[in-house]
């Protein structure tokens, strides 16, 4: 064995020593799915009548999209929380081992270092390769294969979809496709099965480190709670070299060679500065990156120098430094993936379900549809109050118009006619603006008079009297004897009473004053009934919808809260 | 279809003139500047546009044969558009894509004044990407000739099969984006060319002829010869099209956004409402003032038929009292109902109120107002209201100066005079009947007196009702009438503003 190959033992020698902290938490994931088919069962109750619904097109739209978007979130998870069981499934096939996922863009060298790792191993054991095809089942193979290259030969330009990788003793390597190639179905397949790892290795390519989609791809790896080493590939490039004499060295077609090399030291090191740099900014206080340095590597110049016995060459690929970092990785394999299973599921809760990194996701879509709805609600609410309003002053100026109208030909004699005819004038004008206003928000409302008669005070009531006062005096008849008579008690003196009318006019202002105010109370109270009668049977319904729906969300919201504070504690435990 | 350089430039004015508003100095200085130049020279100019590292700065290097002509790195460094003459020509180093650095902006809107692209990516993996396939159709769209450079960045021997199938591999990717996007035939319109950017340099600064003739510098400064030289008017033209066109889309992107439809609607709203409540108001003070006639008049009627002329001061003023008092009452529940209505009417504009800062520019007349009316309660402002009340029928000023004393005194002359002539009478019947005519006429004087008096009365409240009704709507409503139009004026711009523009998208197209 070579000083170079030694150099790399340490990090086999520790695959060895991996033992399985495989959990199940297959208790707790039943605890979620009870808690998402309870809130399907809720959604599913709200019943909402067509009739009720075709009342307001608007809000029935409006209700229907929302209903219609619960279905479909609630879908959506299941679906997802099926994926999860399938990736679940992934990893109890491998419990044995430390899972170790490779994910990255397109050419960013995943193979190679997978390939390099396997074919590098100094110690008795022989890496087993594997691969899953389309169907999903498993089959051997020799090597890792660039499968983020089309076979170009067959024209065949949609590869195969597929998840490759090895075993070395406790070590569980898996190759994803690259993201951001031509079939994107390749990406979403790296993705999905980023869930199923205990560790992830993100490589970014020296020929461009660290690209704005890769860095938004890391800071979903952050969001998922994942353990990540980033590192630097391909940090190679090739040199011509000249002869002594002059003249390029050439190779044995007689074209000027081109020598592999490491990129130089001041070349990575700008690299590496600015990648760390980056990532410092979207990892925040994360802790997750902090498991791993990150270095610049070639497993080109590695390889090259190991096969060449150029130590110089393989000691400045930096592979030598970036074993050593996944060596200590590697001696915390049992407690990293006791934890996993629990940080899949808060991070499952977290980022599908409570959408916490995003406005777009989960329980957040939902609660802007809702909040939305109650604004349109609120909206319609304040409209009415505001139709009812107008109403109220219309009414008041319908009275007032209709009786300005009469007032002059009302008398004595017509008054209960005239006050007749104003009433049927009344009744129906004012339904007419009523039920105008009301049908700003109902499709359909015909306005009610039912209660009219019987609270009416009838015409009659209303009678115009003349005023009349009568004066009066009073002079005496009795003659002269009477008046003696009486002196002594024994008749009584006789009076004569004389009288007369004064006609004070009539009580006609006053009767109209009564009548203006007692209709205008009268049709103010019937309207408010009929209004009432609309947020009775409309108004309040609808709050109802719209709380009942609003209590489901918070009432899920608080138990998935409360179940990634369990989930979380529980993992402290496990892990300490 | 604009073919003279005057008419462009009368374009331009007109476009300027009718976006100024919506669009900030800077962009409209690029504008008119962009145009002018365009306009003077004619001559299309060529971005070196791509991946970030792809070697963009390596090849302008190559092709000027300098060593730091444009800065090179590993890392993202190009940040600026740095423009090279190149044979009367120019060429601009852009900005590289996808780099995390914030400068694609930059990198964008030259872009869209444009004619020629560059597009440079490398053969260590950016050709396998997909986004960098979609950047080159968006090109293609626009129309204007592309020439793709492959940059040997990983080192074959460009001559090699290796090269030839990675070349059919752009095609075929390229093919299959721009199918998607619906353009035929993507590979025909774009040609590629494989150059060694580095060996290039090296072998114009070592002076290796070899190199230089291996790295194919020599075949890609040809083709842009031949790209420069072909491109005709057509190219500037189609591309100055374009970027009105998107200057045009941009501007009327920002009239949208500032037309407010619900704005007016709310507006028009609170107006109908105050509208409403200003003739309700009115009518139920104007019924309380004639109840109150109708008691003031029936009142001091009874007092002057029963002589009790000591109480007819304290019962008017009793009377005088209870009318202000209602009348305060109702006044102050309607402004009340107006200040809640004017504080949900402004939440509500707040919620709507998409640009903030302009809404508020527009609002502050009112809102100040607005805001003043339901503070009445606070002590600056009490003085307003206050003064309001105290026109509203004072009760020892108004009353009873028009009216003069109350009439009490003539009446019960009379009656005395009418008893002194019957009194030497000794014929009873002839005296009471006397007495009768004078009781009468005590009567109707009183009752004539209590009108006389009423009408007054009354003429005196409407008129107080009606100055109250003026001094709390009048001028709120007229404010609000006045923000209405405005709101209305600018949507009208607007909208006029807009189809203008529209037009002259359509005489573009």
């Amino acid at each position: 064995m070579t000083p170079s190959h030694a150099r790399l033992e340490p990090f086999y020698r520790e695959l060895q020593n991996i033992s399985s902290g495989f959990e199940s938490v297959d208790k707790k994931r039943d605890e979620l799915k009870e808690m998402i088919y309870a809130f399907e069962q809720k959604t599913q109750n709200i019943k909402v009548d067509k009739d009720f619904i075709s009342k307001n097109e608007e809000l029935g739209n409006e209700i229907e999209a929302v209903l219609e978007k619960q279905k479909e979130v609630i879908a959506d998870w299941v679906m997802n929380f099926n994926e999860m069981l399938q990736r679940e499934e992934f990893r109890s096939e491998l419990k044995e081992h430390f899972i170790v996922i490779i994910f990255g863009k397109v050419k960013a060298g995943k193979s190679s270092l997978g390939n390099f790792i396997a074919r590098n191993n100094t110690l008795e054991q022989k890496a087993a390769f594997f691969r899953y095809d389309e169907a999903g089942k498993r089959e051997e193979i020799k090597k890792l294969e660039e499968i983020d290259e089309d076979s170009f030969e067959t024209n065949n330009l949609e590869c195969t979809v597929s998840i490759q990788g090895f075993k070395l003793n406790g070590l569980a390597w898996i190759d994803t496709p690259g993201l951001g190639s031509m079939t994107p179905q390749n990406g979403k397949l790296a993705q999905e099965y980023i869930e199923a790892a205990d560790y992830i290795i993100y490589p970014t390519s020296s020929s461009h480190p660290l690209q704005r989609d890769e860095i938004e791809q890391l800071k979903e790896l952050i969001n998922q709670n994942k353990k990540i080493t980033v590192c630097i590939t391909k940090s190679d490039t090739t040199e011509r070299r000249k002869k002594e004499g002059g003249g390029f060295v050439r190779d044995a077609n007689g074209e000027i060679a081109k020598f592999i090399i490491n990129k130089t030291s001041q070349n990575r090191e700008s690299q590496e500065s600015y990648v760390k740099n980056e990532i410092k900014e979207i990892a925040q206080n994360q802790t997750a990156l902090k498991l791993a340095e990150l270095f610049s590597i070639s497993a080109l110049t590695a390889q090259i120098g190991l096969d060449k016995n150029n130590e110089e060459l393989f000691l400045d690929s930096n592979i030598p430094l970036f074993y050593d970092s996944i060596t200590d990785v590697i001696k915390h394999a049992k407690e990293i993936k006791k934890s996993v299973p629990y940080e899949n599921l808060i991070s499952f809760i977290e980022n599908s379900l409570l959408g916490k990194n995003s406005a777009e996701l989960g329980i957040n879509v939902l609660k802007n549809h809702i909040d939305n709805l109650g604004k349109t609600i609120a909206d319609t609410k304040r409209k009415f109050e505001l139709l009812k309003q107008n109403a109220n002053s219309d009414i008041s100026m319908e009275i007032e118009m209709v009786v300005e109208e009469f007032s002059g030909k009302i008398d004595k004699h017509n008054a209960a006619a005239i006050f007749k005819e104003i009433d049927e004038i009344l009744s129906e004008n004012i339904s007419k603006k009523v039920e105008e206003s009301i049908l700003e928000i109902l499709k359909d409302f015909t306005f009610s008079l039912n209660e009219m008669e019987k609270n009416k005070k009838s015409g009659d009531a209303f009678e115009i009297k003349d005023i009349i006062r009568t004066v009066t005096t009073r002079y005496e008849t009795s003659s002269v004897l009477r008046k003696i008579a009486s002196s002594f008690g024994l008749v009584e003196r006789t009076y004569e009473t004389l009288r007369e009318d004064v006609n004070f006019g009539d009580n006609k202002h006053k009767v109209i004053l009564d009548f203006k105010q007692n209709r205008q109370e009268l049709f103010a109270s019937l309207a408010n009934k009929n209004y009432d009668f609309i947020v009775n049977d409309f108004l309040t319904p609808l709050d109802n919808l719209f709380n009942q729906m609003k209590q489901n969300i918070v009432e899920l919201e608080s138990n998935l809260v409360g179940l990634t504070l369990e989930l979380n504690k529980i993992k402290m435990e496990k892990t300490k | 279809m604009i073919v003279d350089k005057e008419s462009y430039i009368s374009l331009k004015n007109e476009i300027i003139s009718l976006s100024k508003e919506y669009i900030s100095q800077e962009e409209l200085k690029n504008f008119s500047d962009h145009i002018e130049n365009k306009v003077a020279s004619f001559k299309p100019t060529l971005m070196v546009y791509g991946v970030y590292n792809a070697g963009k700065s390596t090849l302008l290097n190559a092709i000027f044969g300098v060593d730091e002509m444009s800065q090179t790195g590993d890392a993202p460094e190009t940040a600026e558009v740095h423009p090279f003459e190149y044979n009367g020509y120019t060429i601009y180093d852009t900005p590289g894509i996808n780099a995390p650095i914030k400068h694609e902006e930059v990198t964008i809107e030259h872009l869209k004044k444009t004619e020629l692209v560059l597009f440079v990516m490398s053969n260590d993996g950016s050709f396998e990407e997909r986004y960098v396939y979609e950047k080159i159709g968006d090109i293609i769209k626009d129309e204007k000739p592309v020439l793709i450079v492959l940059n040997n960045k990983k080192g074959i021997d460009i001559n090699s099969s290796v090269a030839d199938e990675e070349i059919n591999k752009i095609n075929a990717h390229l093919s299959k984006i721009c199918d998607e996007v619906g353009i035929k035939e993507a590979e025909k319109k774009v040609k590629i060319v494989y150059v060694d950017a580095k060996t290039a340099l090296d072998g114009k600064l070592e002076n290796e002829d070899e190199l230089i003739q291996s790295s194919n510098i020599l075949l890609l400064e040809s083709e842009i010869e031949k790209l420069l030289g072909e491109s005709s008017g057509t190219n500037v033209k189609n591309a100055l099209d374009r970027f009105i066109i998107e200057f045009i889309l941009r501007t009327i992107t920002n009239i949208d956004g500032k037309i407010d439809r619900p704005q007016e609607k709310l507006t028009q709203e609170l107006l109908t409402y105050l509208e409403k409540l200003k003739q309700k108001t009115e009518s139920e003070l104007k019924n309380m003032a004639l109840e109150s006639v109708a008691i003031i008049t029936n009142s001091l009627v009874e007092k002057l038929l029963a002589k009790e002329n000591t109480s007819i001061t304290p019962m008017i003023e009793k009377v005088i009292g209870e009318i202000n008092e209602s009348v305060n009452q109702k006044l102050e529940s309607v402004k009340n109902e107006i200040r809640s209505k004017i504080g949900t009417f402004e939440s509500a504009m707040q919620r709507l109120s998409i640009d903030v800062s302009d809404m508020k520019s527009k609002n502050s007349n009112v809102t100040e107002n607005s805001e003043r009316m339901p503070d009445s309660d606070s002590s600056g402002t009490a003085v307003a209201v206050g003064t309001a009340v105290a026109n509203f029928i004072p009760p020892t000023l108004v009353i009873p100066t028009p009216l003069g004393p109350i009439p009490v005194k003539p009446v019960v002359q009379f009656a005395l005079t009418v008893y002194v002539i019957f009194a030497g009478s000794n014929e009873a019947k002839t005296r009471a009947e006397a007495e009768l005519e004078e009781k009468r006429r005590h009567h109707l004087a009183a009752k004539n007196r209590g009108e006389e008096f009423g009408f007054k009365y009354k003429q005196n409240l409407l008129k107080n009702v009606d100055a109250n009704i003026l001094n709390l709507f009048d001028s709120i409503i007229k404010q609000y009438i006045d923000f209405s139009k405005s709101i209305c004026e600018q949507n009208d711009s607007l909208l006029q503003t807009k189809a203008k523009l529209q037009d002259i998208l359509n005489s573009l197209k």
